[in-house]
């Protein structure tokens, strides 16, 4: 009966209807509120602002109760007499932190069960201010690696791996333009300012239609467009890094700007002190301008520059290294709201990826740089013809240039230039169409599918090498020559069906295609790592995903708790060839020097949070294998992944003390990495230790588990002045836990009784680090 | 790529904290060890030792204890057979090798291998390319000091490509053997057809760390990587098959990575079937002596 209802309503006109349709936006600053919500009494449902804040439903004429609400703010409640399309902009005000009675009387969302997506998860900003910090920052990445599901790379590391997926199956974007390192070294701290971030949206596995290119999960990060009434800022200083974000009006209600800086400065301190040590740095900028034409239309121009900085240079400078490396972006977007039903943005973006290693010898120098460029505009139109139906299509294109490495070599006058290299240059078209909408009350369903098509095209040089890496041939492709073309399709089904307003089961079966991965020697993720295209020798991976889930609420929706299982099989994955090193790029095409194989990866996750109150937090623990199964590494048998993590646990509790003064304390618990380890030792070349080494990835460090504390105090606000101030004190790794970084063997000769003992020994990089920062707002 | 990862585990070292911990490794396997050459216009020479477990302790009797001195060793060079007698050696470890007598190696020509251990047998095949001539040696001083330095060895590489390398050095009177430096092989993928310059230090001789400190120094203040005036050193460059190359690359990557977290460990590119360990192989050798002076 409600299947014909629904195509009834859905195909015709039948009954008049009028669209309310505008803008969700913040009260004080102007700011657009993504995915906020809009929910109408009188039908018991509702409807999300999209990602730039549009809403439209459509109505029978009536009164109506709307309810409007966001997290971090008031619900607003509208009373509306529906006679006629009408376009209304809601504002909302912000929680003051202040006052949290307010916290508990505001709208209880449902969201986790209400949703067809299972893996979504929205990051609050203000949250992620809440969490521990090292050195003075909260960071966004750190907040996503603490959900269940996600695993952290490890010490030193900013990677994701989601769902037994490497680093680079994590799609991560700033304002619509794709980041290929989103992290800076050490892993503290990723290249997104938390200042000046509006919102963060975590999809893992299921992922919709509109979304492409990856197979694990995107990371969508929108930047805040600058307050529309007053200027603003915000900034921090710490012992190691200090940041800056100012934003305000160019033009009141019109035009908004927004810079933001950031710089650590670690370098400058402790080199007096300690002597040898690396020269360290990074800095990141960011800039939008925001202009509002008119009610139709809006721009918006961002753009992202960072750098890290690495250099070491020996005693007597016979040796100096050099390492920078950063990202660019730039995204350019026209929204364009066609009519009330249906919303429009044309996107524009760049993005480059850079890095340099240069390293000298006496003699001897190296230098060597990698890129991706990646050039993109895509279309997106959101339809939204009835309340019952959310509909999203659009189309986007990248062309994508990579140059894998470059390289150059001087030893003593002697010049070698490996720019001989071959470019890779790449078309990478998809074509999408995704609708969610309610079947019945109880039943929603996102359905979509996704048109790709991926070409390697010329110019390109393709050497052909026989079984001993020497050039036998080669090939020359002209320029825009199609080389090889990968079309296909990826449906994405997702369904939920809600048991009552706390439960609902969720299942969900999405097709996924790459067609950029990364490849890695190590086992540790080194800016070093090169990205790699599908060409003709390596087709794009593919990745199939099975999910079903659980989820229930308790208390009023403060207490939200999942279940969710998933099973995932991965196709057309690379690794090196065994006994590869990165000099085989010299005179080479990189993707020769790859062998493909499968992933499987299957798991469970379990999730408790409790949303409100004094004491808040959540427990995230995932339990999953993941393996990898190359015909040509470790004779064919399958053999755990790199990210293998059979455990992975976190715990965030965030505590208010009294009002201004909060605490937070998390704590983290993994199961160590897989490491290839040698099993037997041999002699040869008349004395020298070498080693057989064992099944690869056989060997499990020992886990790792650290706990962090975090506490802020803010100071009261003098009435009539516009500055806020904050302390914060943290501790990383509270119990100093020597987690293993990476292991290795130390030949320990003992030339008086002419022995050798090897021992093995453990590095670890973080112990006990407090960090102080102080923070202000105006 | 070398220097880098070997940097970057030095930077590593600088700023860490390091715990000796306790690894429990399955065992692997024994298994045999052969490690064996055949020079052009000489005879052959196998070394046939076992793997240890990784963990153990070595001293003298262990170290004994892995050499097998009952191995049927038989090269043939496709018409005859050489049957390998077991001598010593006290110049190389692992002290004890077995020795040809009737063929001599050949350029041009392919020569098998048998090793036979109780009931297993192990077998290999190499081949001995033409020679390369050394076009000339240089003497090049430090810069700091210029009364030691390195050498330099010039070349021209054949039009074809696919030459495959390895280079050493003995000082007169310093050296018993043949030393190595570090890279000791490569190939012609940058230079094909071109001339070739490349450097050789002294190289290093395992017995003889215990003369030297870490920075390569003995007791009088000498270092033991380079050439010093008045000494005579004859460079042996060679020309060797693929395989030859392909396994001395392994082990010098595996030296290079391996306690490297950045890299995948490198397993050693045996040319031997039967489930051994290590290489025969095949040398084409042309000898030049330089005698360094001061000018």
């Amino acid at each position: 009966m409600h299947i014909i209802l629904f195509i009834l309503l859905f195909c015709s006109g039948y009954s008049q209807k009028f669209t309310l349709s505008g803008y969700i936006k913040d009260k004080k600053s102007g700011e657009d509120l993504p995915f906020a919500n809009i929910y109408i009494e009188e039908i018991k449902k509702g409807v999300s602002s999209n990602n730039y804040g549009f809403y439209s439903i459509s109505l029978p004429p009536g009164k109506y109760t709307i309810k409007v609400s966001y997290v971090g703010y008031n619900t607003l409640q509208y009373e509306l007499n529906l006679q006629k399309d009408i376009s209304i902009n809601f504002y909302l005000e912000p929680i003051v932190i202040v006052t949290k009675e307010v916290v508990i009387s505001a709208e209880k969302e449902n969201k986790n069960v209400e949703n067809v997506n299972m893996g979504t998860f929205k990051i609050p900003i203000e949250q992620v201010k809440e969490l521990p910090v090292v050195f003075g920052e909260t960071d966004i990445l750190k907040t996503v690696q603490l959900l269940p599901g996600v695993q952290f790379g490890g010490e030193g590391n900013t990677s994701m791996y989601v769902r037994g997926g490497g680093p680079d199956q994590n799609l991560v974007l700033l304002d619509n333009a794709i980041v290929y390192n989103p992290g800076h070294l050490f892993g503290f701290f990723s290249i997104f300012n938390s200042d000046a971030i509006k919102d963060v949206t975590l999809i893992k596995g299921d992922i919709p239609a509109n979304y492409g290119g990856r197979l694990s999960s995107v990371l969508d990060i929108i930047m805040k467009e600058g307050n529309l009434h007053e200027i603003k800022g915000i900034g921090g200083i710490g012992l190691i890094a200090s940041r800056f974000t100012l934003e305000g009006p160019i033009k009141k209600e019109k035009i908004s700007f927004l810079i933001s800086g950031r710089r650590t400065y670690a370098d400058v301190i402790l080199k007096p002190i300690m002597k040898n040590l690396p020269t360290y740095y990074f800095y990141d900028l960011n800039g939008k301008i925001n202009y509002i034409l008119n009610h139709k239309h809006r721009l918006f121009l961002s753009t992202y520059y960072g750098k890290d900085i690495f250099s070491l240079s020996s005693k007597n400078d016979s040796m100096l290294m050099k390492f920078p490396w950063g990202n660019f972006t730039i995204s350019g977007r026209w929204n364009f709201i066609i009519n009330k039903k249906l919303f429009h943005n044309l996107t524009i973006t760049f993005s480059n990826y850079k890095y340099e290693f240069i390293g000298e010898h006496k003699r001897f120098a190296y230098k060597m740089n990698s890129s991706i460029y990646d050039y993109a505009i895509s279309s997106d139109f959101t339809y939204l013809p009835h309340i019952l139906h959310n509909i999203k299509f659009g189309f986007k294109y990248i062309y994508h240039k990579i140059i894998p490495s470059y390289a150059s070599l001087r030893i003593g006058e002697t010049n070698f230039d490996w720019s001989i290299v071959s470019n890779y240059y790449s078309n990478d078209f998809a074509l999408y169409l995704n609708d969610e909408f309610e079947i019945t009350d109880k039943i929603k369903i996102s359905a979509g599918i996704r048109l790709t098509l991926f070409q390697h095209i010329g110019p390109f040089k393709r050497y052909i090498l026989d079984y001993k890496f020497s050039v036998i041939d080669s090939i020359y492709y002209e320029k825009n020559k199609i080389i090889a073309s990968y079309p296909n399709f990826e449906p994405r089904i997702l369904l939920r069906y809600l048991i009552n307003e706390q439960t609902s089961i969720k299942t969900a079966f999405t097709k996924c295609q790459q067609f950029i991965q990364l490849g890695s020697l190590s086992s540790n993720t080194l800016p070093t790592d090169i990205w790699i295209p599908a060409t003709e020798i390596i087709k794009p991976q593919i990745s199939y995903q099975l999910s079903f889930g659980l989820f229930r609420n308790f208390l009023n929706n403060n207490i939200e708790t999942s279940i969710e299982l998933y099973y995932k099989k991965m196709y057309n994955l690379i690794e090196y060839k065994e006994g590869v090193t990165s000099d085989y790029n010299l005179r080479n095409n990189p993707d020769n020097n790859f062998t493909i194989g499968q992933g499987l990866s299957y798991g469970s996750e379990f999730f408790i949070r409790k949303k409100f109150g004094k004491l808040t937090g959540w427990i995230g623990y995932t339990l999953s294998k993941t393996t990898r199964k190359f015909p040509e590494i470790n004779n064919g048998k399958e053999f755990p992944a790199k990210y293998d993590r059979r455990h992975d646990l976190s715990l965030i509790i965030t505590y208010d003390i009294m009002s201004q003064l909060k605490a937070s304390f998390v704590f983290v618990y993994a199961t160590g990495d897989c490491a290839t380890l040698p099993i037997n030792i041999l002699f040869l070349d008349g004395g020298k230790i070498l080693y057989e080494y064992g099944e690869r990835n056989s060997y499990r460090m020992p886990p790792y588990h650290r706990a962090d504390i975090s506490i802020t105090y803010n100071f009261k606000q003098k009435p009539n002045k516009k500055f806020n101030y904050s302390l914060n004190f943290s501790i990383y790794n509270i119990y100093n836990r020597k987690n293993p970084f990476f292991i290795y063997i130390d030949p320990k000769t003992d030339y008086k009784n002419n022995t050798v003992e090897l021992i093995a020994k453990q590095v670890s990089i973080f112990g006990f680090i407090p960090s102080l920062t102080f923070n202000f707002n105006f | 790529m070398k220097k880098i990862t070997f940097l970057l585990t030095l930077l590593f070292f600088l700023t860490n904290c390091e715990k000796v911990i306790d690894l429990k490794l399955p065992k692997g396997e024994r298994k045999v060890v052969i490690e064996g050459f055949i020079e052009s216009g000489k005879t052959a020479e196998v070394f046939v030792t076992y793997t240890s477990p990784y963990f153990s302790k070595f001293d003298q009797n262990m170290l004994f204890n892995l050499i097998e001195k009952n191995a049927l060793v038989v090269i043939s060079d496709g018409i005859d057979y050489d049957t390998l007698k077991l001598i010593t050696d006290p110049y190389v470890f692992p002290f004890f090798k077995y020795k040809g007598s009737k063929i001599f190696g050949e350029e041009g020509k392919s020569y098998h291998l048998k090793v036979i251990i109780n009931d297993t047998t192990y077998y290999a095949k190499t081949y001995i390319p033409n020679h390369v001539k050394i076009d000339s040696l240089k003497f090049i001083p430090s810069t700091s000091i210029d009364s030691i330095g390195f050498v330099k060895l010039y070349m021209k590489d054949p039009d074809e490509p696919g030459n495959y390398y390895r280079v050493f050095t003995k000082v007169i009177g310093k050296d018993s053997t043949y030393l190595h430096p570090y890279p000791s092989v490569f190939d012609d993928r940058l230079f094909n057809g071109k001339y070739v310059e490349y450097e050789l230090y002294r190289g290093r001789n395992p017995l003889e760390d215990y003369k030297y400190d870490e920075f390569g120094r003995d007791s009088s203040g000498n270092f033991r990587w380079y050439f010093n005036i008045g000494e005579t050193v004859v460079v042996k460059g060679c020309a060797i098959d693929y395989d030859h190359y392909s396994f001395w690359y392994s082990v010098e990557q595996q030296e290079i990575t391996a306690d490297n977290p950045f890299t995948t460990p490198v397993n050693l590119r045996s040319n031997i079937k039967g489930g051994a360990i290590g290489i025969w192989g095949g040398y084409a050798c042309y000898y030049d002596t330089i005698k360094i002076t001061k000018n």
